[in-house]
């Protein structure tokens, strides 16, 4: 399998597959990303795909010594910032059915019915809500953080180069964060055997 | 792996609570419920469904991309003047224009010739060097005058005055190249954009 940084040379050369592979290799990520930051998950396709088309227009200019997937966070935190700049944020709501906004929103991606018993299923689906109720509830730098932190493994310094804070900004962001969804989850009933047994 | 996720929900929590009753106890407690907290909450992430773009993402990014393709290679500046639309068509213009003019090429020399005779080519050649000489001694004139009023202010902030008044219209500019940087950069950070919600 070729390296990001070959696939990054060939598609320089012209070669479209190299560049198609990249977009494969980064889609999750960058719409990862994206779609927790804006909460629309049919805007966050479009934003999306608007920051690898500049990932591709400004493809000479990656430094080849730097993770790619920083580079690319980085394309999409900018898409992102720009885009809740031009607009008033436009959210929706996790609670939403997926009939509610045509897409099958947010909580319908998360509702994984791949598990092994209903119950736990249930319970699986009901705490993935939560937890993304609650990281929605979070100031956007908190959440940005916390997304590249804890869900795509993104190290501290590659959060910094990200989002151009200081380390301990970026520290103290995530320290709080984290605080901050304790908090929000406790009072959502989370983290008691009453719920437990509500849900099961 | 499949963690019960209610373990590491209540794992996170409790350490979340452990946390800030040791906060100003026990430096050492602190960082441990920090590290089992921070554990339990990345088990807890682990959980969490991959959220992916609808299927067919990456071929609608290509069609996007798509008329840019190839992906500009390195060319020089002349490369790209040869390669550009409007120096073929200033060529092809050329040509064209050159090939319908050869057509009256020969009644044009017959009537310079009798127009111009040798005498009026070489008198237009002399003036054409006298002209050329004397802008040549202006232009050396002119730069004379650059070189000396040049050597004067040399000499003049030369003073130690000169030098911190020199000095602190560098710093100015530095401060306000280095203001304004920042301000362009933060344009792009989460306190220019109003909160979610």
């Amino acid at each position: 399998m070729k390296t990001d940084a070959e696939l990054v040379a060939s598609a320089l050369t012209g070669s479209q597959d190299a560049f198609r592979e990249l977009v494969v290799r980064f889609e999750r990520p960058v719409y990862s990303l994206i779609v927790r930051m804006v909460q629309d998950s049919a805007m966050a396709e479009d934003l999306a795909q608007e920051a690898f088309v500049k990932a591709y227009r400004s493809l000479r200019s990656y430094d080849a010594s730097r993770k790619l997937s920083s580079w690319l966070f980085k394309i999409a935190h900018n898409t992102a910032i720009d885009h809740l700049r031009r607009s008033s944020p436009d959210t929706v709501s996790l609670d939403a059915s997926p009939d509610e906004d045509g897409r099958g929103g947010l909580a319908a991606v998360l509702a994984d019915g791949s598990v092994e018993n209903p119950a736990a299923a249930a319970e699986r689906r009901d705490m993935a809500r939560a937890l993304e109720r609650a990281i929605s509830r979070l100031r956007p730098e908190y959440r940005e953080s916390v997304v590249l932190f804890y869900i795509e493994g993104a190290s501290y310094q590659e959060i910094c180069d990200v989002t151009k804070l200081p380390l301990g900004t970026v520290k103290t962001n995530l320290h709080r964060a984290r605080k901050e969804l304790a908090q929000e989850m406790t009072a959502q009933g989370w983290g008691t055997e009453t719920r437990r047994s509500d849900g099961s | 792996m499949h963690t019960d996720p209610h373990d590491s929900l209540t794992r996170w929590l409790a350490a979340e609570r452990d946390d800030r009753a040791d906060s100003e106890a026990d430096p050492m407690a602190e960082r441990l419920a920090e590290e089992i907290a921070e554990a339990a909450l990345l088990e807890l992430f682990e959980l969490l469904p991959p959220l992916s773009p609808p299927a067919g993402f990456a071929d609608r990014v290509m069609m996007r991309v798509e008329g840019t393709f190839p992906a500009p290679a390195p060319v020089s500046w002349l490369g790209r003047l040869v390669c550009s639309l409007g120096f073929r068509v200033a060529v092809a213009s050329g040509v064209a224009a050159s090939t319908v003019a050869l057509l009256w090429l020969p009644e044009l020399l017959l009537v310079l010739g009798r127009l111009v005779t040798l005498g009026d080519v070489v008198g237009l050649g002399t003036a054409s060097v006298v002209d050329l000489g004397r802008w040549l001694t202006l232009a050396a004139r002119i730069g004379e005058w650059f070189f000396t009023v040049g050597g004067a202010l040399a000499v003049s902030l030369m003073s130690p005055a000169a030098v911190k008044v020199t000095a602190a219209c560098l710093a100015i500019s530095g401060i306000s190249f280095v203001a304004l940087r920042d301000l362009m950069t933060r344009d792009r950070s989460w306190s220019h954009v109003d909160p979610v919600q």
